[in-house]
């Protein structure tokens, strides 16, 4: 028992983004990665698990209802990483840690002061290898390094679940690579982690669990080697895909063209 | 030395640099405010403004001139000045928009209209003595104003584009109706509703004084309160949530803060354009983004811009006291653009 999501909704205007989802629990420990087209309802699954959203539904994390939680304990428990990370600051990387550890109302609900607050972001930063990072402006970092360092930011408060909207979408191989081992080493430590990503290939490779989501709702859910399959892939994504085992249960999948089912184009479309 | 304790050192060298210029400049305040009592037609000595503070023995004419004529205009200065800087500094990052200020989002133009409304109309707040009959209807005018940006606000949802557009709207209408006003308005009442709008302290009285004041010291703790997560929204409103604020209630709340400082103050001295928006400005590039620092620098960088414009205004021109609104723009303006230039970077 971990994370729980029951008959998660969520509205746009008149449009259900999310319609009355249920997922199979999370369990700490678990690297999950959410995929699906575009418009499927990926990023807004992670922002209303977040609180970010009016939802109506369930979640629920170590069994606590977390839209019932005061927003700063909620806060406190769930670390969340935008997709679109600001960057026009002229805050330093090391402030920008200590704002994201205090303004929410700090790391055991009170504020971490002066020295205090400064050497816990640098433990932190350290421990992301963004030590060298600590002094500069915000402003002046690559969009690699503020992704980099979001990731920071997002588990400042040590968080129970980490969520990461497209935490890789900027990133070079090597950086791609090194998120993610870190996201699923965070798992690993005890945490649930749930990323977005639209890469089936690192999907495939990272995740312990891919949730599909389509049109809002659950296409399929379960480790790389079950969810992905040729005949699903062209069902959610209108591809022709081949899907290959390699060692160690992991699979690749090669995308060789669009399929020719109309009906999956009407629904594209 | 290991690398954490390097950066810790850098850091805390930072922030002792940041209090240091944010005393600096309240210190800078408080000598542009002697520097004020001193200046003026009848040439009193620093010594003889001293003694006359202090209580001592001083001729009449030099007690009358200190504590009734000098005084109230500094003091006026100084609480306009860090009123609408303060508020320059938390619209400008509730906003997210480094033009915002008072003036820009259609207050001081509302406030205005209210002034002409009682000076051309006599329409005044019932109850309310025929002295402040003015003040009371630009305070009012500026809370509608104010009110409408909050309702717009709370429509769509706390976005700050609604707010903008909407206090540009504002400003417009306002100038118009003002335009009517000053239309059908005799000679007498229209040279004094321009008078106003050109933002004036001689009329500066300690009861107003004592108004400002008490607004000053009701908004100064929560905005102070609210430093971290002002700080917070620098690095976006989406992050700023994910860290646990609720982002609409901090901008509901701050803007209220900025209405009731820049009411008050429009309300008191007229229309007084550039140290909302240079205040905030100035202050940032001294000691940066961190609110614990900026906003304290901007009250002061607002208070000490603000004085110094009052003794321009008397020094300017020999023997006539010009309108301060007018020096604030005519002279800070320069001063201002030259600062952004050299930094090169608004923000």
């Amino acid at each position: 028992m971990s994370l729980v999501v029951q008959d998660l909704s969520v509205a746009r205007g008149p449009r259900r983004v999310i319609d009355g989802l249920t997922l199979p629990a999370f369990p700490k420990g678990e690297f999950a990665v959410i995929a699906g087209p575009n418009a499927a309802g990926k990023s807004t699954l992670l922002r209303a698990v977040a609180g970010l959203l009016p939802a109506s539904g369930r979640v629920a994390l170590e069994g606590d209802d977390l839209a019932r939680l005061p927003r700063a304990e909620q806060a406190r428990r769930v670390g969340f990483m935008p997709q679109v990370l600001e960057s026009r600051s002229a805050l330093s990387v090391l402030e920008a840690l200590v704002v994201a550890m205090n303004a929410g109302g700090g790391l055991a609900g009170r504020a971490l002061r002066g020295p205090a607050a400064t050497r816990h972001a640098v433990a932190v930063l350290a421990r992301f290898g963004l030590a060298d990072l600590a002094l500069r402006p915000m402003a002046a970092l690559s969009g690699g390094q503020r992704q980099a360092v979001g990731l920071a930011q997002a588990m400042i408060r040590d968080p129970e679940l980490l969520l990461l909207d497209e935490p890789t979408s900027a990133l070079d191989l090597a950086r791609q690579f090194h998120l993610l081992s870190e996201a699923r080493a965070l798992a690993r430590e005890g945490r649930v982690v749930i990323a977005v990503l639209h890469d089936l290939a690192l999907a495939a490779q990272w995740a312990d669990r891919i949730v599909l989501l389509e049109g809002g709702r659950l296409a399929a859910s379960g480790p790389p080697a079950e969810v992905l399959t040729p005949a699903r892939l062209a069902q959610v994504y209108g591809i022709r895909a081949r899907v290959e085992h390699c060692s160690a249960g992991r699979v690749m999948v090669m995308v060789d063209g669009l399929s020719q089912n109309t009906e999956t184009e009407d629904a594209l479309a | 030395m290991t690398v954490a304790d390097g950066i810790l050192a850098e850091q805390g060298r930072r922030t002792r640099r940041r209090v240091a210029l944010v005393a600096a400049l309240g210190l800078g305040a408080l000598a542009s405010v002697l520097l004020d009592l001193v200046s003026g037609p009848s040439g009193l000595p620093l010594g003889q403004v001293l003694a006359t503070l202090g209580g001592a023995e001083v001729p009449r004419a030099a007690e009358v001139i200190v504590w009734q004529v000098r005084l109230p205009v500094a003091v006026m200065a100084l609480l306009v000045g860090a009123c609408l800087s303060l508020s320059g500094a938390e619209m400008q990052t509730v906003l997210d928009n480094p033009l915002a200020e008072p003036f820009t989002l259609g207050i001081s133009a509302a406030a205005a209209l209210g002034a002409g409304v009682a000076i051309v109309l006599g329409l005044a707040l019932p109850g309310l003595p025929a002295l402040w009959a003015v003040s009371g209807n630009a305070f009012l005018f500026a809370l509608l104003a104010l009110g409408l940006l909050q309702l717009a606000s709370a429509l769509r949802g706390g976005g700050s584009e609604v707010v903008i557009l909407l206090g540009i709207a504002v400003n417009f209408t306002a100038a118009a109706l003002l335009a009517l006003v000053q239309f059908v308005a005799s000679p007498d009442a229209l040279q004094q509703l321009v008078f106003w709008t050109m933002g004036s302290l001689v009329n500066a009285r300690w009861e107003g004084i004592a108004v400002l004041a008490a607004v000053l010291a009701l908004c100064l703790p929560f905005s102070l309160a609210a430093s971290w997560r002002l700080t917070a929204l620098r690095l976006g409103a989406e992050q700023a949530q994910g860290f646990g604020l609720d982002v609409a209630h901090l901008r509901r709340w701050t803007l209220v803060r900025v209405s009731l400082l820049a009411a008050a103050s429009v309300s008191m001295v007229g229309v007084v354009g550039f140290v909302g928006l240079a205040g905030p400005h100035i202050a940032r590039m001294a000691v940066g983004e961190d609110h614990r620092f900026l906003l304290p620098a901007s009250l002061f960088t607002g208070a000490l811009l603000m004085s110094l414009a009052s003794v321009a205004s008397k020094l300017l021109v020999p023997g006539i006291l010009l309108p301060v609104g007018i020096v604030t723009s005519l002279v800070g303006l320069p001063v201002f653009f030259a600062l952004v230039l050299r930094k090169g970077d608004l923000r």
